[in-house]
Order: structure tokens, then sequence, then C-alpha cells
């Protein structure tokens, strides 16, 4: 037995080392995850208006073109849940925040991050840990081996690192055309993924929202909840039922809150195909034009006298 | 918990420490816990419930049955017992389908009018230790074997993690026996223990879930592929369900070496049969050793007047309950009975066959082997279209077009054969030179020669290599999105 452990031991030292060893690497490869942190950790203070959410909201809401200072604090595939924790976590540093951001997306109730390997970005540099899996505490273990090698490779041999946010948490990666744009295709299967087999995490989504609005209210914010512009392509494959649920839960939470407006962007004839990176994700002059809708509404608030 | 989980990698240590830090008359408690506790992963406590009771019931039962005084007694005991077991399978697996086909039955005669369906029920593992409950109670009515006087060992030899989901299905003669004896820590047990899990898990992680990436798109849209397509879709799923459940029993047969327990070997070159009887002496052998000696032998017997004919049909009925046994479904259904009809109909025309053969001078020809080999691959692949296909619809499609000669060949690339080739050339997307892969590929073929105890001869730097070269492969060439093992669902 003493020889078995022996053995065992000199044979995971190697193993044990290397994976420590790219462990550390990974973690000090700069993502998007990171920069978002770094700015809630300076300027959270500053901010006066904060748009949570999923890639709609990533690609959408470009803090640029807001009047008042504002933050893009959105991450692709992030859930209600994520937000309301985040919410928490910078509750104390959000001292000037007036506005809350936050879509109601086709999939907003019906999604959960379970399972995902976007919730170690979470555990790992938000210290947001809600799911108790050992791999998440890792980078190592979280992706596939071949993927973990490509962000090594191409950090550290090519120099290229995944950032895709600028200082407000806009994502640059939608400013750049699209060389694969396809309307049609990436509308019927962004729709797919998206519908839902079931509403096992509709009742959750939908206590999480009550508890982001609770805690606005408390702090006297504004939540604005907005369904972004979405593509024909996208929506003509999108289940009514689905869709019609979602809208019609937005639309109680506003006429039940008195700091809760919902804006329904879906049909807006203003955007055009140009203001599309795909179906349901928008080009920086869609960013552009959804973000002045947005600033206008803001504005009209601002100089509205409270009822 | 599956054998392939980073779970099981965490809890398989753990319970080998334990193993061995209590004193030898706890060790069967320790093994037995962490066999619940391994079930328990699942998260069906109903199923724990099920193992429980059938563990509990078959030990009393078994008493009974060795205790009996009569013929007649032993008969109605065994015969009450196993009717409880198997009612007990039926309940769990088969309700969802009797229901669904006894609505369409009535539907047939009155429509509108329906039985209510039940809610289909997890069933993991439950005809493999229901089997194992089966023959137990039958060994002890044959007289092969006396019941078990201590009833932790039996709920061991019902519960033992590394045979649960989906065997070996082990006799009582095999494990029992095992279970009793003192253990003693023997360093070349976990050794080979830990050479064959680690030969399982490559066989389940890189070659089967890579054959997957090629079988699934196929056989889950079936409508959009004729020809071709089909054909190298088969045949990927032939070889794809072998590794995977080679692997799986490598990985069985290697945790439980570690604790000094030898599992029944399940498979010994299955593609390599020369007839569709040899085949199944070489698949999934626990299983077809139980059909053979619980189903077919007392057919066989009871229709021994019949002559060949009983041999026929028993063999027909043997194999027919064979694919009920693999799911509630048609498909099973078909399957095993395409494979009785192999075998039913061979039992005519082997006496012709020896003769020929004889005549011709083709006894020990390499050439007739080989033509054999070839046919009984080609039947037996023709077998799993049924076992693989989601519907009989699709099965019926698969047939129809699998032989269409004017296939659009461009399909093939649509399937992923350009990832199926490359998913292991490429990392990211950078190409591992083919010297590196030829490199892997040649470590591989070392290993698994030498996979018996003949790689511990070798010196320590060649063990050594082999070891850690089989450890990178499976971490660099593993598929990242992994898929159950295929009996799991039996």
């Amino acid at each position: 037995m003493r020889k078995l452990l022996i053995k065992i031991t000199f044979f995971t030292i190697p193993i044990l080392l290397t994976g420590i060893a790219i462990e550390a690497m990974l973690r000090k490869i700069p993502n998007d995850y990171k920069t978002k942190v770094q700015q809630y950790e300076k300027h959270a203070g500053d901010f006066e208006v904060l748009c949570l959410g999923e890639s709609h909201a990533y690609s959408g809401f470009n803090p640029e073109y807001m009047q008042i200072r504002g933050f893009n604090g959105s991450h692709f595939a992030q859930t209600l849940n994520y937000d309301l924790e985040i919410l928490k976590k910078y509750d104390h540093k959000l001292q000037k925040l007036r506005y809350l951001l936050l879509p109601i997306s086709y999939a907003s109730f019906t999604n959960s991050l379970e399972n995902q390997w976007e919730i170690k970005n979470y555990f790992l540099y938000y210290n947001i840990k809600k799911i108790h899996n050992p791999k998440y505490y890792t980078e190592i273990l979280s992706l596939p081996f071949d993927i973990n090698i490509e962000k090594l490779l191409s950090y550290y041999i090519s120099h290229t690192a995944a950032i895709m946010t600028d200082t407000n948490g806009y994502s640059t990666h939608y400013s750049n055309p699209n060389p694969d744009k396809n309307l049609v295709e990436s509308g019927k299967k962004m729709a797919a993924v998206q519908t839902a087999k079931d509403y096992r995490n509709w009742d959750k989504n939908k206590e999480f929202l009550d508890e982001i609005i609770m805690r606005s209210k408390k702090r006297g914010v504004t939540v604005i909840l907005f369904t972004p512009p979405a593509h024909n392509r996208y929506r003509m494959h999108l289940d009514s039922i689905q869709l019609n649920k979602t809208i019609r839960l937005a639309e109680s939470f506003a006429r039940q809150n008195r700091n809760v407006f919902y804006l329904n962007f879906l049909r807006d004839r203003s955007f055009h195909e140009d203001d599309f990176y795909d179906a349901d994700h928008f080009s920086s002059a869609g960013a552009k034009k959804l973000t002045n809708k947005l600033s206008s509404f803001v504005e009209n608030l601002e100089r509205e006298p409270e009822n | 918990m599956t054998f392939n989980s980073f779970a099981y990698f965490i809890f398989l240590p753990i319970v080998f420490l334990l193993f061995q830090a209590v004193a030898d008359r706890y060790r069967w408690l320790v093994l037995l816990i962490a066999s619940y506790v391994f079930y328990g992963f699942l998260l069906q406590p109903s199923l724990l419930a099920i193992l429980a009771f059938v563990t509990a019931f078959s030990f009393l039962a078994g008493k009974r049955i060795d205790c009996a005084g009569t013929a007649k007694k032993r008969k109605q005991l065994l015969l009450l017992s196993v009717f409880v077991n198997l009612a007990i399978l039926v309940y769990c697996k088969y309700l969802v389908f009797l229901a669904e086909n006894l609505n369409l039955l009535i539907g047939a005669f009155s429509p509108g009018v329906s039985i209510p369906e039940p809610e289909p029920m997890v069933s993991i593992a439950l005809s493999f230790f229901i089997f194992q409950a089966v023959s137990y109670l039958a060994d002890i009515y044959f007289g092969i074997t006396g019941s078990e006087p201590h009833p932790g060992h039996f709920a061991l030899h019902m519960s033992f993690f590394p045979k649960l989901l989906q065997g070996p299905i082990e006799r009582a003669q095999g494990l029992l026996p095992q279970i009793r004896q003192p253990y003693r820590f023997n360093y070349d047990d976990v050794r080979q223990g830990l050479l064959l899990f680690a030969w399982g898990l490559f066989l389940k992680v890189v070659v089967a879930d890579r054959l997957a990436l090629f079988v699934d798109p196929v056989y889950n849209n079936v409508e959009a592929y004729t020809g071709v397509p089909l054909i190298i879709a088969t045949y990927a799923y032939a070889f794809q369900i072998y590794f995977d459940f080679a692997g799986y029993t490598n990985m069985a047969l290697g945790s439980a070496k570690l604790f000094g327990f030898n599992l029944t070997q399940n498979f010994r070159s299955p593609y390599l049969a020369t007839s569709c009887a040899d085949f199944w002496r070489r698949w999934h052998i626990s299983f077809s050793r139980w059909i053979l000696d619980y189903i077919f032998q007392p057919l066989q017997m009871k229709w021994r007047n019949l002559g060949k004919n009983g041999t026929a049909a028993a063999l027909l009925v043997t194999f027919l309950l064979s694919g009920v046994w693999h799911g509630a479904s048609w498909n099973f259904v078909i399957w095993g009975l395409l494979h009785g009809i192999f075998l039913a109909t061979s039992t005519y025309y082997r006496p012709y066959r020896k003769k020929l053969h004889k005549k011709l001078g083709l006894k020990n020809s390499r050439w007739m082997a080989i033509w054999q080999v070839f046919i009984t691959f080609n039947l037996v692949s023709f077998t799993y279209i049924f076992f693989r296909a989601s519907s009989i619809e699709d099965a019926g499609h698969i047939i129809a077009n699998i032989c269409n000669v004017y296939s659009n060949y461009t399909a093939i690339k649509t399937i992923g054969i350009n990832e199926f080739i490359t998913k292991d050339i490429l990392i990211g997307n950078r190409k591992i030179v083919p010297i590196t892969l030829l490199l892997m590929l040649s470590i591989i073929w070392v290993v698994y020669k030498h996979r018996d105890e003949s790689l511990f001869t070798k010196p320590v730097w060649f063990r050594w290599a082999c070891y850690y070269s089989l450890f990178i492969i499976i971490v660099v060439l593993q598929i990242s999105t992994k898929s159950g093992f295929i009996y799991l669902q039996f």
C-alpha cells in the first residue's frame, strides 16, 4: 500500500504541477469579466445608469450615447439570477445609480445558467458562487482542453486576448462587420435555441426580477425593462405562447410597480437590416439607435415631475 | 455519477482509501454504503428503495427456497419470487409502453376510449440488478448455489457499484465467494485495475464519443440523408456501441479490481465472430449467458420433442425477450427478433453448411473465416439500424434508402466527416503535425497490446511512458460534448 501511495504521488505530482501552472496562466489572461469587475471596483460610484442582462443588452446598449454616465454590465448568456447577484455585490458602491436597464428578451424567464461553463467566470472573477461544483472553481476544468490550449496559445504566443468589451462595458465584438451575416439562418437558429422546452425556470426568474425591482425601489432606482428590437427573420420563428407570456409578465411588473417602466421595441420599424449584426443582435449602428431611444426615454423621465 | 464524470474521480479514491483503512470485517459495509451513495447520485430515491426492497425480498426468498421441504414448495416459492421481481421490472420499465400500445389497440375498436397512461419512470440499473436477483433465486432452486447467510454480503452482491448501472450481470457463485473472502492488499491488482480503468476511459471519451459525432447527426435527422451517409453512420454506430459498452465494462472491471474483485469479462472481440451464435458468445457475455441459462435452455428442454423446430422456437422467444429487455420500444423488439431469426435459421442450415465446407476443403480456410466474419458483422450492423433509430419510421426510412446509389455524396461532408477526422488533429485552429498523431496512435497500439499483465513485465521507463501517454491522450483527445453511456438507458 505504501509503495502504491508513493508511486501514485510521483505520478500525479507532475500532472498537478502542470495543471496548477496552466491554471495560473489561464487566470492571468485578460477577459471581459475581469475587465468589467475592474470597472465596477474603480468607477461604480459614478454610474448613474446601469444596464445588465445578456447578449442583447451587450450588443444593444452603448453607454457612450447616454447623456448621463452609464455602464453596460451585461455578459453573454447572463441570466436574471446573476443580474441580481451583481446588483447585490455592488449595491454599496452604486451610490449614484438612478436608472437600471434590463432587457426582457424572449428567453429571459425560461433560461437558466445551470451547468453552463459561464458560471466559472462568476465564481472566479465576480466571486459569486451560486452552484457548488468543484469544476467551477477552476479555469482548467470548466472548459474543454482544446479550448484552454487555444486560449493559452493565443495570449502567450500570438499575444491576442479575447477582450470584447470597451471601458463602458459595451461589446466591441459587434462593432465590426459580421463576415458571416445571414439573417435567415441566424434568425431560425437562435429562435430554435431560445425556445423553451418547458417553463420550469419561469417562477424562479420571476422571483429574481421581483427582488431586483424591490431592491431598486428601496434605493430609489427606476427600473426600465425593455424588449430589444429583433429582425423579422428571428421574430417569425418565435413561439407565440412563450413570447406573449414574457411580454405580459413584463407589462405586469410595470403596472404593479411605480418605479418600473416597460418598453417594447420588438417590432420597432425604425430598425433596418444594417442595424443588426445577426437576426437578434445589433451592429454598432443598431446599438447607437437603441441607446438613443433609451436615452430619450430617460431624459423624458427626468423632465416629467413625479405624479 | 457515471464512470467518466469528475465526481467519480473523487468518489473512487475516497472509497478506496476508506476500504483500506477499515478493519477487514467492515470492508463489505464500506462498499455497501458506497454503492448506495453511488446509486443515490442519480437523485431518484425510488430507485434506492426498489434496490433495497429487491435485495431484502430476494434474500429472504432465497432462504425460504433453500429451506423448503418439498420440490413442489421450492418451485412455488421460486415462481412467486421471480414473478415479484419481474413484476417490479415490468411496472417500472414497461408500464408506459404497455399502456400506449393498449390504447392503440382499444382506439382501433373504440375511438375516443383510452386508459390513463402513467408517467414514465427512471429505471436505470433496474434491468441489471433484477436479472441478477432472478439468477440468484434460480441458482438456489437448481441447487447450483446455496442461499447466502450474510444479509450484508448479499446486499453488496446486489448493489456493488462498479457493476450496478450496466452490469456485468454477476452470478452468485462468482461474486459472493469473493465478497466472503478476507481481503489482502495486492499491489498488482490495483495496478491492473487502474490500467483497465484508464483504457476503458480512453475507449469511451476518445473513441466512442468521437464516433457519436458522426452517428448522431444522421440518426437524429434521418430524413435528410440517403445512401452512403446512412451506411457509414450505421457502421460507425456498430463501433460506437462496442467501444462505449466495452469502455464502460473495462472501467467497471478496473474499479472492481482495485478492491480485489474480478468481474466477468463482457466482451471477447465480438466483431471477429464467424456467426451470429459466435457473436453472442462474445458480446455482452454476462447477459447472453443469462438468457442462455434461464430462458433458452429451459425452453429448449421443454420443447425438445420438437427437435430442431423446438430449438428454433426457443431461440426466437429468447431473443424476442432479449429485445424487450433492452427497451420498451418496438425497435428493440424487432432488433431482438432479427437476432432470433438469424439464430433460428442457422439451426437448420448449419449441418449442411458444415458438410459443404468439408467437401470443398474450406473447413479451416482463412478466407472462409474472413468471409464469415464479414457476413456476420454486416448482419449485426443491419440489426443496429433498429437499435439506434429513434422510431420504426426512421428505421424504415434508413432501410428503404440505404442502398440509394444516387445519394448526394457531398452529404458526407455535411454530416461532419471533416470534423470526425480533424477533431483529433486540430487543437483550436492549429494542427497537430501528423507525426504527433502517428506517435499517439502508436502509443495507443502499444498500450492495447499490453493492456493485460504483460505491460508490468516491461522496464519502468516503458511502463511510465505508457501511463503518461495514455493520460495525455485522454485529456487532449477527449470529446468535449460528452454523451452518456449507451447501455445506461437499458
